[in-house]
């Protein structure tokens, strides 16, 4: 009798061992996908039994989104279309994406809105035409934004601005790649649009170790790290893109609507988190511009959280984050809740 | 009675426990250092243990623009690229698993792979 007990604890035993490794190579095994979309590197590190099939049409999902749809410099893209119609008809999940933005830009007080094309290309930050612009001309770009608007399907440009959705296109993409995760049997999934991240996990109780980007610090260098479970992640911050002008004077690329010039709001970088891509791009954006007061009744409308570093050096949150950021650069002091 | 377990069972036994766990001892040990896995468009280039690397050097893609990695124990870096930016010379060593960079113009990304310590996250937004 013990000899079978024995036996039998043995061959469950070898079992178990068997299992764990099948289970580690089968079910927890983990591929990443790389190309380049949206002017920007895209990673998605898949978790769990995911067919090459599946992951290929997640990639194709992306390239469309940019080529087909998003992008303004790609000749056959729907925006590029509507901005050489000066406004057109547009795909309905376009159309709705642009609806949602519009809402935003109400909510925001315009502090973000979709039609500064025209006002970045004047800058040309980051390209080899950059330069500050002086106050006429960006006067006159300003006269003919925030006059954008989308009914139905039917999109209406203003003459002088251009559609540009190059600040919220990496979110629209971690929706997408969100999309097609779940008709897959992805146990876990982080895709990393440029900055903006997709946290993806069927376990509704999973969490994720992302690092907030340390403003004053190198690319891989973190001011704090923050547990998040599933979701979308996207920073704003005055340290990407930033041109140098002849008199040593630093712009960055987050144009203020109003005044047509780089935000001055007090921020090196906002970070927002919520279950939408496009809403935590769109709210990054205009919570950078709006400052950390102002954009706390923005974030609460839309259900999102927020962890704002100042120019100060202090780290402020929305949402009850305090519990989940770990601050990891010294030179950060951790302020409480934003009011 | 029958015996229920014969010598030549148990030796199956201890060896398939043995096989088992010497497998996952040898993925456990494997992931515990950090790879760096360099990408052209997209597409793995070659993949270096820095871990194992003893002595610094360098690798030169010929890209365009052209791109130069350099290799040090436990790092690697973009060291030198002919673009205009040059974002990915400025992001400076990686070091830490997920640790990325890319050169843009040039399409070359490395990226660091092993086990998430506690220094190390699962995503980076900026």
């Amino acid at each position: 009798m013990k000899k079978k007990l024995l036996f039998a604890v043995l061959i469950l035993l070898a079992a178990a061992t068997a299992g764990s490794i099948v289970y580690d190579w089968v079910v927890s095994k983990t591929v990443t996908d790389d190309f380049f979309a949206m002017d920007t590197t895209v990673s998605v590190r898949y978790t769990g039994r995911v067919q090459q099939d599946e992951i290929d049409r997640i990639r194709a999902a992306v390239l469309h989104l940019d080529t087909d749809v998003l992008s303004r410099t790609s000749e056959k893209s729907e925006i590029a279309a509507v901005n050489r119609g000066h406004g057109g008809t547009v795909d309905r999940q376009t159309a709705a994406w642009l609806q949602t933005l519009r809402e935003l830009e109400n909510k925001s007080g315009y502090a973000f809105t979709a039609d500064l094309g025209a006002l970045t290309e004047l800058w040309g930050i980051g390209t080899e035409n950059e330069r500050v612009p002086d106050d006429d001309e960006i006067r006159a770009v300003l006269a003919h934004i925030k006059k954008w608007n989308v009914d139905g399907t039917k999109v209406t440009v203003d003459d002088g601005a251009i559609l540009d959705l190059g600040a919220v296109g990496k979110g629209i993409a971690c929706d997408e790649i969100k999309n097609g995760l779940q008709k897959t049997k992805a146990k876990k999934a982080i895709a990393a649009v440029g900055g903006s991240v997709l946290l993806y996990a069927k376990d509704p109780n999973a969490v994720f170790r992302v690092g907030i980007r340390d403003p004053r610090g190198e690319v891989n260098d973190y001011a704090a790290i923050l547990t998040a479970g599933s979701g979308c992640i996207s920073t704003s911050g005055s340290y990407e893109r930033v041109f140098t002008a002849p008199d040593g004077k630093a712009y960055h690329h987050i144009f203020d609507p109003a005044t047509g010039r780089p935000a001055r709001s007090g921020l090196q970088s906002v970070t927002v988190l919520c279950d939408s891509g496009l809403l935590s791009d769109a709210l990054s954006t205009a919570c950078f511009v709006l400052g950390c007061e102002k954009s706390v009744g923005l974030l609460q409308a839309y259900g999102a959280k927020a962890v704002f570093i100042t120019e100060d050096d202090r780290v402020l949150t929305v949402g009850d984050l305090a519990g989940r950021l770990e601050l990891t650069a010294e030179r950060y002091a951790f302020a409480g809740e934003a009011t | 009675m029958k015996k229920l377990i014969r010598p030549l069972d148990l030796v199956l036994i201890a060896a398939l426990l043995l096989a088992g766990g010497g497998l996952w001892l040898a993925r456990s040990r494997a992931a515990a250092g950090v790879t760096a896995v360099v990408l052209v468009r997209g597409r793995e280039e070659r993949r270096i243990d820095l871990t194992k690397v003893e002595a610094p050097y360098e690798i030169r893609l010929s890209t365009t623009p052209a791109v130069t990695l350099a290799v040090e124990p436990g790092a690697i870096r973009f060291s030198e690229a002919n673009c205009r930016d040059r974002l990915c010379v400025k992001t400076g060593r990686l070091t830490r698993a997920n640790d990325s960079a890319t050169c843009l113009p040039a399409r070359v990304t490395v990226r660091l792979i092993g086990k998430t310590s506690g220094s190390s996250v699962d995503a980076a937004v900026y």
